[in-house]
């Protein structure tokens, strides 16, 4: 006998993604609601007893009405037990939002909205289950909201299972400790059988199968940005009456986010460029590259045909050539130009009391005018 | 020097060998007879690298232009040169994935890539550019460089200026254009950016910006401001929300305990209401009761009262007849007595007078003159006293047995006892015993005469008063005077009577006087008293009759009958019984309250509260409604995110404005380094090279008129007529060969001239020729035409194609 939970977090629907181009703005807000899709498809196809979101199901407290009917609709095909909701620091819980009314509105009848900080009680697979929600109630909160539960003594022969959202600080970055910080010394001085967290939308533990972890971050189940280099993903875990933990990484992302630095040496080719993405599905990927190094003349020249060649195999790519740089030369000025004529001595001045990118900027610029006339 | 070419495939040309040899080369052919291949070969064999690929547009440009049509694959040719004594031969084989090159000095064959481009690079003396741009470039190219001049001829006015003008547009590269593009490259950056303060021109920010005109930096800037702005807007406008909610969560749970105290006390208002009117109701029931009983009690008390005191009233009434009667009977009597009174004076005083006329006449002797005479004889008794007492008489009984009598001249006997003295007035008698009788007499007076006198003097005086009825002088003295005072009293006795009323009518005072004294009547004041009691009595009892009736009136006003007292109290009793019933059915005052108004104060107050938090959280919310319309609906993360794209880009945007601008610098530093040089080797082989085509005249030629220029011959002044298009080839020509002389000193280079006499009149193309073969004397020179005649014109080392 044991009971089946599969753990989401931050799902973030409603995030605009304004910086990308119109039609993969569409797909990565879309992407979205795929990753609640898919988590509620493997939830049920692992016959999961319980789906448990914990937080940051929104981006935002104004979240679009459309948009919350449309998440409440997908819970709805979920056929377990319970959809525990948890709200966090983004969707925090304020009984005027409009979100949390629409969402109440319309979330399916298993669908329990745990916006207190308390306990919250469930039969199992006949296993007498306690939740300790600790919902977020604001945006920002330099004191997490599980002070509460230290107060209360967990009844050992039920499951005790902690839902809380916030920053840990070992394992995610909360620089001004604004995002209701924990720790996981004190997780565990709670005593809990299972902590689920959201916020950090780096999952933990990072192995993808444990028997001995209790405190668990969901990570987002659909990357959300370059700065998150990791699949999106859920966890599926097994409890039993004994309380022994199973817990299994499920990956549930469409999308995956690279914001690598590539290093070049003279040459830049599709190979070198495609190298950091092996096994990695390219047309989902989101990429910036920050290609980092000096390129030989006709490379640098010619590198948007390899860039263009390789950005058609990716969802999208970006590139930033701040730190790329010609190899410019007097070899390749003199390949160039008469000496001593105009352009050569100003290419050469700018090589000697300027640098090679310069020199090169002004080059191109002399290349366009000549292929101009 | 180049001396052979070895083609084995490249372009339409096959195992191809073509030999050179010093100075003037002419290789000449029909159009398509593959001489441009050939130059294309050996430019190739010279330059391009076998590190070719099949992607690269330069690459696949080759390829199209080397490879055999259609199926070809790659391209081969070898060069032999010889360079400081040696021979070499350069192998190049371009293919796609398979390209090879060798070099072989003096037969050894060297493979390696960059010994081999270190070799040619150090026999080349030049880069490729130098070649491409001069010893291979196309003639047209150079007459180019004229065509600007020609267009504005004012801006070059001497040799001299032509040179640096030609010069400095050598390479193709139109410096105006150039510099134009650099501008507009950095306008197109820059507008209305101040780059040194690296901030909008005039410091207009994205909420005031500039209309038009906007460079990238800017419009990138004024994204990031926005995006810096939205950001901050966004995130401010989160936490006042947070803030606003926070307050509304915290006076919401303020309200609840303040509900939830209102429903605990609140709840029972009503009851307690009702309880407490109820209780009233029971409270004024029991006082009514309370005063019902009374009533009750003392109604039949008031009314037996009332009859008392009007019965009082009546005997007090009849008593005060009584007294009155009597009262009027005393004061009669009282008349009666004051008659009686006068009656009884008036006899008293005539008794008076009777009394005093009696005394009168006892008096009626002692008249003033008797009075005269006894004074008369009473002093001629003191005168013979005084003298009996002038002769006083001493004596002592100094012995006898019995003691001594003795009797002086008055007669006045005092018993002596012996041994006693004793004095006497000149006379004395001494008796002792019965035997001793003794008169004693004094000499000092004629006591006989005097005796006697006093004894005459003394009985007549004593006959007098006797006769008067007077004890003493003194006496009939008094007597005298107390007649006196008779008469007078009883004169004023006498006009008292008379002044008594008498009464006409005949009463018996005295008869009258006993029946009143039988009648024993009370005083008048005892009646007046009385009377005063009786009326005091009366008004009491009617006082009492009074109250009686003001409190039965009020009753009856109040209750009308003593029976109506009965019957309310019957249903008071009823009522009561009723509401103590219905009281124990309704929740009583809380015991935290002592009075209900404490309790609906506290309910008031408590609602008032609840009212106000409704109302601070109603505003609460409103303001929270305002901030949350306002909230965009990105997070400030994602403009965060924007924001620090943005800044990146204008980084990038405003490093690439510099560069610009340090391009710009250092090209003007460049073009005045030009104007300062002297270019005088240049301008010396240009002069060689037009000498040649002017005959050694270019000062004297004529001016065109169209042009205008002033010419000289001792300044070296532009003969403008070298700039008509009939001479522009011939110009065009010398200049290049001065360049390609004056390019790296005095050692041979190669020069390779397309077909450029063909637009030049005979003359021209003479002068021409000679300027080519003065120039093949010292640099090896392949000269390509497709004319026999040019070829035969310029002589030199024929290679028919």
């Amino acid at each position: 006998m044991a009971i089946k939970i599969f753990h989401i977090s931050d799902v973030h629907i409603g995030m605009k993604f304004q910086r990308y181009p119109d039609t993969l703005r569409a797909n990565l807000i879309e992407s979205r609601f795929g990753a609640l899709i898919n988590a509620v498809t493997e939830a049920d196809q692992l016959k999961c007893d319980v789906l448990a979101i914990t937080g940051d199901i929104f981006e935002t407290i104004k979240v679009a009405k459309r948009d919350v009917v449309r998440v409440t609709e997908i819970l709805g095909a979920f056929s377990g037990d319970y959809i525990w909701i948890l709200p966090g620091n983004h969707d925090y819980y304020d009984q005027q939002l409009q979100l949390w009314q629409t969402f109440s509105d319309t979330m399916p009848d298993n669908c329990v909205l745990m916006n207190e900080s308390r306990v919250y009680s469930f039969e199992v697979q006949d296993i007498g289950v306690d939740v300790y929600a600790s919902p977020c109630d604001s945006k920002h909160s330099k004191i997490n909201n599980i002070g509460w539960i230290k107060e209360t003594s967990p009844d050992k022969n039920r499951m005790n299972i902690l839902l809380a959202h916030g920053s840990i600080k070992e394992i995610s970055p909360d620089l001004n400790n604004e995002y209701f910080p924990m720790t996981l010394q004190e997780l565990g001085a709670l005593d809990m059988d299972l902590c689920l967290i959201g916020h950090t939308h780096v999952p933990y533990p990072l192995s993808q199968e444990t028997t001995t972890d209790r405190v668990y971050n969901a990570g987002t189940p659909e990357p959300d940005g370059l700065n998150y280099r990791f699949d999106g993903n859920g966890w599926y875990i097994e409890l039993d009456q004994h309380k022994n933990i199973h817990a299994k990484k499920i990956r549930l992302g469409t999308y995956k986010f690279y914001d690598i630095v590539l290093k070049v040496n003279d040459q830049l080719s599709e190979t070198e460029l495609l190298k950091p993405f092996a096994n990695e599905n390219l047309e989902k990927l989101i990429v910036r590259i920050h290609l980092d190094g000096y390129l030989d003349q006709d490379h640098y020249e010619n590198r948007y045909e390899v860039l263009n060649a390789t950005e058609e195999k990716f969802a999208y790519v970006e590139i930033n050539e701040v730190a790329l740089k010609p190899k410019f030369t007097s070899e390749t000025i003199d390949k160039s130009f008469t000496k001593d004529s105009v352009p050569y001595a100003l290419l050469m001045k700018l090589i000697d009391e300027s640098d090679g990118e310069t020199a090169h900027l002004a080059y191109e610029l002399m290349m366009e005018v000549m292929d101009n006339d | 020097m180049i001396k052979k070419l070895d083609i084995v495939q490249f372009a339409g040309i096959n195992n191809k060998t073509i030999e050179f040899g010093d100075g003037l080369n002419v290789i000449v052919g029909r159009n398509e007879a593959g001489k441009s291949s050939a130059m294309e070969a050996l430019y190739a064999t010279l330059f391009t690298s076998t590190r070719i690929g099949n992607k690269k547009v330069e690459d696949k440009r080759f390829a199209e232009m080397a490879f055999p049509f259609e199926s070809g694959d790659h391209a081969e040719c070898a060069i032999i040169f010889e360079s400081d004594g040696f021979k070499y031969k350069l192998h190049k084989l371009w293919h796609s994935s398979d390209s090879k090159i060798s070099l072989e000095k003096d037969g050894t064959k060297i493979l390696n890539q960059s010994i081999i481009e270190e070799i040619m690079k150090a026999y080349l003396v030049f880069g490729e550019g130098t070649y491409s741009n001069v010893m291979f470039s196309k003639q047209e190219a150079f007459k180019a460089l004229f065509d600007d001049i020609k267009t504005n001829p004012e801006t070059v006015q001497t040799i001299s200026q032509l040179l640096k003008n030609a010069s400095m547009n050598l390479d193709g590269l139109s410096l105006e254009a150039y510099k134009g593009r650099l501008e507009s490259e950095l306008k197109t950056l820059t507008s209305n950016w101040d780059m040194e303060k690296e901030k909008p021109m005039n410091n207009r920010s994205w909420q005031n910006p500039h209309k038009n005109r906007i460079g990238l930096i800017l419009a990138h800037h004024y994204e990031a401001e926005r995006a810096a702005f939205e950001a901050k807007f966004t995130e401010e406008r989160e936490k006042e929300l947070e803030k606003v909610q926070a307050e509304i969560k915290t006076l919401s749970e303020e309200k609840t305990k303040l509900i939830g105290r209102l429903n605990a006390i609140a709840s029972i208002e009503a009851e307690v209401i009702k309880h407490q009117t109820l209780k009233g109701k029971l409270d004024q029931i029991e006082n009514q009761n309370k005063e019902l009983l009374d009533v009750n009690k003392k109604w039949p008390a008031v009314e037996a009262d009332k009859s008392n005191a009007e019965k009082n009233i009546e005997k007090a009434q009849l008593k005060l007849v009584n007294v009155q009667e009597k009262l009027k009977a005393v004061k009669s009597y009282d008349k009666f007595m004051l008659e009686y009174k006068a009656f009884e004076k008036k006899r008293a005083l005539n008794l008076e007078i009777e009394k005093k006329r009696t005394e009168l006449k006892a008096f009626s002797k002692i008249t003033k003159d008797e009075v005269t005479r006894l004074e008369r004889l009473d002093k001629a008794i003191s005168s013979a006293d005084v003298k009996l007492k002038s002769a006083e008489l001493a004596g002592q009984l100094l012995k006898s047995n019995h003691p001594a009598i003795v009797t002086d001249v008055y007669g006045n006997s005092i018993k002596i006892p012996v041994g006693e003295t004793w004095t006497t007035n000149a006379y004395m008698k001494l008796e002792i015993g019965e035997q001793v009788t003794l008169e004693i007499q004094s000499n000092q007076i004629d006591f006989t005469k005097v005796k006697e006198e006093f004894r005459q003097n003394t009985s007549a005086l004593e006959e007098k008063l006797n006769e008067l009825g007077a004890n003493s002088v003194e006496d009939a003295k008094l007597k005298n005077a107390q007649a006196r005072e008779i008469e007078i009293k009883l004169a004023s006795i006498e006009k008292q009577v008379k002044e008594i009323h008498t009464f006409t009518e005949d009463v018996d005072f005295d008869e009258r006087k006993k029946e009143y004294d039988q009648m024993s009547l009370p005083a008048t004041e005892i009646l007046e008293e009385s009377i005063k009691e009786i009326l005091n009595e009366i008004r009491g009892f009617d006082q009492n009759k009074t109250q009686c009736d003001f409190q039965l009136k009020q009753w009856q006003d109040k209750f009308s009958t003593h029976d109506d007292v009965a019957i309310t109290l019957g249903e008071n009793l009823s009522e009561k019984k009723r509401l103590n019933s219905e009281l124990s059915e309704l929740s009583e005052l809380p015991d935290e309250f002592s009075t209900v108004e404490e309790y609906l104060s506290e309910i008031r107050n408590t609602q008032r509260l609840r009212d106000d938090l409704s109302e601070k959280i109603n505003r609460l919310e409103i303001a929270a409604e305002r901030v949350l319309s306002e909230l965009p609906e990105r997070s400030s993360e994602e403009f965060y995110e924007s924001y620090e794209d943005e800044t990146q880009k204008m980084t990038q945007l405003i490093k690439k404005a510099k560069q610009l601008e340090t391009i710009m610098e250092k090209l003007d530093q460049i073009l005045e380094q030009f104007k300062q040089d002297s270019h005088s080797d240049l301008e010396r082989s240009f002069m060689r090279n037009l000498s040649i085509i002017t005959q050694n005249k270019y000062d004297l030629i004529d001016m065109d008129d169209k042009l205008d220029v002033t010419i000289g011959s001792n300044d070296k002044m532009l003969p403008t007529k070298l700039l008509s298009s009939g001479t522009l080839d011939s110009v065009a020509l010398a200049f290049r060969l001065a360049v390609i002389d004056e390019l790296g000193g005095s050692t041979q280079k190669l020069t390779v001239l397309d077909d450029c006499l063909v637009n030049m009149d005979e003359n021209r193309q003479q002068k021409a020729i000679e300027m080519i073969k003065n120039h093949a004397e010292r640099h090896q020179v392949i000269f390509v035409t497709c004319h026999n005649w040019v070829a035969e014109m310029l002589g030199g080392n024929t290679i028919e194609m």
